[in-house]
């Protein structure tokens, strides 16, 4: 699985360039770090990887990717169902039936630190909890690109932390994730950082 | 483990089920909104419905849809009784005016005329079976004398019906007949049934739904040949107008296109429902949730509460039919009904189009705003 930004750039109506001739690329296995001060354009640039937005200048191309997972900046969820059910939910999508979904799923949220919050409504999540479910269910489809956006945005240093051990542990899973990020801390927890000031330069 | 490509249909199931069990479908609000927005609607048209058919039943038993032929000694009795089998005739029958008097026991100096008609007038008066041998009395003067169906009266002088033992009269039955416009005719009289193979004064017959043309047409095949000329055909009460056409009238009620609304109401709700849970409907397709089961399962939760509302206006539909006594599944429950059935079926196709218009780039948008 690869992925290569090739020449990229882009701006929106009546605004300078977010960046442009912007050119990396990615391998599996690996966690990067989309960095830059806010309004560099680092969103833009994930939903141009996820093929939201088509890019105004260059290509980008992909081999072996067929799922793609996002990771929102505020976690989303179905306030009454548990946090089981949402992390159940793409493994059944993916042909497992409930009971092995359910399987899955647990052994998932053990690894992302929520066993002792599986049962509970997504509405009684905090927000670190909450963040870090969005995780699990993101891996649970199984994508090849998993692409974070600023996934420690408005918590507490501690709770952050919690996400960032996380974050830093997809590097062992066979897939390209790409996180955009100011937090430090986030950054630490990547294996390489892609600076759009400085490739924009 | 055994894994399918893709969600199973037993997975739609279990997860629409959960939906609706923990509150995620919101089924009993939408419910309740179907229930006041389209029984609103349901219960106006059963009222409308509920009026014509009312006006009906009035202009029926006024005697407005009776209509009577006359001519002196020149209707056939039998020819007469027989239009009672002719479609859409509810009874017809003969009747003539006699010399003879009755003179209960109880009012001495008040002597009754007796007039002879055909069993089949007993039907055009309203009796629900053709009557038993005995009299046939208006109620006001059952009321007066205490006479009831099956009842014997004494009487002074021997009269037709009396039993040779004794001084009696049996009653066959009570008609109705009230001041409420209708000819007097029979109004102070008791009538003596005697066979129709004879010939009478006036033949009766009421017809649903009313048609003066159709009515004379049909009384003037009893005249005998003789004197035909002379026959005059008259409403027994024209109290309530001519023409009255309850199939136009329930055609050209108020209500008449309120299923429309109820159609639109309908696919409003369905629509709002499903768009109210936009964004999670966009995070399951993002997590591989098939779009036509996503539509299955949406439809299997609109089917919750839309059937429970349509249940509940059904027995408000029902409600109001019973206590207008149209009977359960008359005219205007079948009426009322199409407008719950037309929002089902809008609140479905809302519910589904909702989803089937719900793109995954919804989730992105959403945040993106944010």
């Amino acid at each position: 699985m690869l992925m290569r930004g090739v020449g990229l750039g882009h701006w929106f109506p009546a605004t300078a360039a977010l960046f442009s001739r912007l050119s990396f690329e990615l391998a599996s296995g690996k966690v990067y770090g989309l960095i830059g001060p806010s309004g560099s354009g680092k969103s833009t640039l994930l939903s141009i990887l996820a093929g939201w937005i088509e890019p105004k200048e260059g290509k980008v191309e992909k081999e072996g990717i067929a799922a793609i997972a996002w990771v929102a900046q505020h976690p989303f969820g179905v306030g009454k169902r548990s946090v089981l059910d949402h992390v159940s939910l793409p493994l059944m999508c993916r042909g497992a039936d409930r009971a092995s979904a359910e399987r899955e799923a647990s052994e998932l949220l053990e690894q992302f630190g929520l066993a002792e919050a599986k049962d509970r409504n997504f509405s009684a999540l905090s927000g670190g909890e909450g963040q870090r479910l969005m995780l699990a269910r993101a891996v649970a489809k199984a994508p090849q690109l998993l692409l974070v956006d600023e996934p420690t945005a408005g918590l507490d240093r501690r709770t952050a932390a919690s996400v960032n051990e996380r974050m830093g542990q997809l590097s062992h899973r066979n897939m390209i994730v790409v996180v955009a990020t100011h937090d430090e801390a986030t950054m630490s927890a990547c294996d390489e950082l892609i600076d759009l000031n400085k490739e924009c330069g | 483990m055994k894994r399918l490509s893709t969600l199973s249909w037993v997975g739609v199931l279990s997860e629409a089920d959960r939906n609706i069990s923990s509150g995620v479908t919101r089924g009993p609000i939408w419910a309740a909104l179907f229930f006041v927005l389209v029984g609103l609607c349901a219960c106006a048209d059963v009222l409308a419905v509920g009026t014509v058919a009312t006006e009906a039943r009035e202009y029926l038993q006024v005697g407005a849809s009776t209509f009577v032929l006359k001519s002196d000694r020149a209707v056939d009795g039998r020819t007469c009784e027989n239009l009672g089998n002719v479609t859409g005739v509810l009874g017809a029958g003969a009747l003539r005016s006699t010399s003879q008097t009755l003179v209960f026991a109880a009012t001495p100096s008040s002597p009754v005329p007796i007039m002879e008609s055909t069993p089949g007038l007993g039907t055009v008066l309203g009796l629900a079976h053709k009557p038993a041998d005995g009299l046939l009395v208006p109620r006001s003067l059952a009321d007066s004398l205490g006479l009831t169906k099956g009842g014997n009266a004494p009487v002074l002088p021997p009269m037709p019906g009396r039993s040779a033992e004794s001084n009696e009269v049996k009653i066959a039955g009570v008609y109705e007949y009230p001041e409420d416009g209708r000819s007097r005719d029979l109004g102070y009289l008791a009538l003596a049934q005697v066979p129709g193979a004879d010939v009478f004064d006036s033949c009766w017959l009421k017809l649903w739904p009313p048609d003066p043309e159709y009515a004379s047409s049909l009384l003037r095949t009893a005249l005998t040949s003789r004197k035909a000329q002379d026959a005059t055909v008259r409403q027994l009460n024209s109290s309530r107008g001519l023409e009255f056409n309850p199939s136009s009238q329930y055609e050209r009620r108020p209500t008449r296109y309120i299923w429309i609304i109820g159609l639109l109401g309908g696919f409003g709700l369905g629509t709002v429902s499903a768009r109210t849970r936009k964004l999670e409907l966009a995070s399951n397709l993002h997590a591989g949730y098939p779009k036509r089961r996503l539509e299955g399962q949406m439809l299997l939760e609109g089917g919750f509460w839309v059937m429970s509302g349509t249940l509940l206006v059904s027995a408000a539909v029902v409600y109001l039919n019973r206590l207008y006594g149209l009977g359960l599944w008359g005219i205007s429950a079948l009426g009322g009904m199409k407008v719950p059935l037309c929002a089902a079926l809008g609140a479905l196709a809302g519910v589904w189009l909702a989803t089937h218009t719900t793109r995954e780039e919804a989730l992105f948008s959403y945040f993106k705003e944010r």
